[in-house]
């Protein structure tokens, strides 16, 4: 089971990235919300975060910052991360490069956002998928 | 130049994202009453991006992107409202600079440079119903200037 954290400012949009995960077939435990990347820090220090879903322009603390200080920390710096934002441009890729980060850019599809928590998290090859909404593009919202 | 990347913004975002389909451009038209979202951008460039649609329309964008049934709350309406914004504001800044250039996106209430004439403005007919999109853009400083 997969604890997870979904970090935007947008409560729609958070609302969007739970929902998705939990019809796509990946098994998930606990599910955390936060509005900043404050927010969001705070919860991965005191809770086990399997995957964290962050977007990048966010008020108080942006997902960029947020994702450094997670890499700098060594009860944090293997935590499984997608970003998940309008921002995919090869400079704001170049910018993270050294953070081991996955890209997924909005609006994005389920599809598209179920396979790369399942690369990022390193459970492609584990999860069955068979039959299941999540195998292949039955997603119905 | 910008009102076609705001165009293209605009439409591949509110029918990917809120599964409204575009069925007509103008250029000005009825006013679009209701709710706005505001998004200011820095970088490069800098200036204000809003989506601004009635209340049915914003209605019907935010059920279609949560998959609601029900009608979404005012909040909510409004919440998505800043996320179209958002996600429009990106697309566009990302093309205007070819992807090269780093952008600051940030919601705002500040809405006092919306009076001036935007840069490029359009509404679309959506299948949900009218929606505004404008956008307004700081002048760029010359070298030497004080």
């Amino acid at each position: 089971m997969l604890n997870v954290l979904v970090v935007d400012d947008s409560v729609v949009m958070r609302k969007m990235v739970v929902k998705t995960l939990r019809m796509s077939g990946i098994p998930l435990g606990e599910v955390h919300e936060a509005g900043d990347g404050a927010e969001g820090l705070e919860v991965v220090s005191r809770e086990w975060i399997d995957l964290a879903v962050i977007d990048l322009n966010m008020p108080v603390l942006d997902g960029q910052t947020m994702i450094e200080r997670i890499r700098a920390s060594d009860l944090t710096r293997d935590l499984a991360i997608l970003v998940v934002s309008t921002d995919t441009s090869p400079g704001r890729r170049e910018a993270l490069k050294d953070c081991r980060v996955s890209f997924v850019e909005k609006p994005f599809t389920p599809e598209r956002l179920r396979a790369e928590a399942l690369r990022v998290t390193g459970l492609e090859e584990s999860i069955d998928v068979e039959g299941s909404a999540a195998a292949g593009g039955d997603f119905d919202f | 130049m910008w009102k076609d990347l705001l165009l293209q913004a605009a439409t591949s975002t509110f029918e990917e994202a809120a599964f409204c389909m575009v069925e007509g451009v103008g250029e000005g038209g009825p006013e679009v009453g209701g709710a706005r979202g505001v998004v200011f951008f820095e970088g490069p460039r800098s200036g204000f991006l809003m989506v601004e649609a009635e209340p049915a329309t914003a209605a019907a964008a935010t059920a279609n992107m949560l998959g609601l049934d029900e009608e979404p709350s005012a909040d909510l309406r409004q919440d998505a409202l800043f996320e179209l914004a958002n996600m429009i504001c990106g697309h566009l800044v990302s093309a205007a600079g070819e992807g090269h250039a780093l952008y600051r996106l940030s919601r705002t209430e500040e809405e006092e440079s919306l009076g001036e004439e935007p840069a490029a403005e359009i509404v679309l007919s959506l299948d949900c119903g009218p929606a505004r999109v404008a956008l307004w853009l700081a002048p760029v400083a010359v070298a030497g200037e004080v």
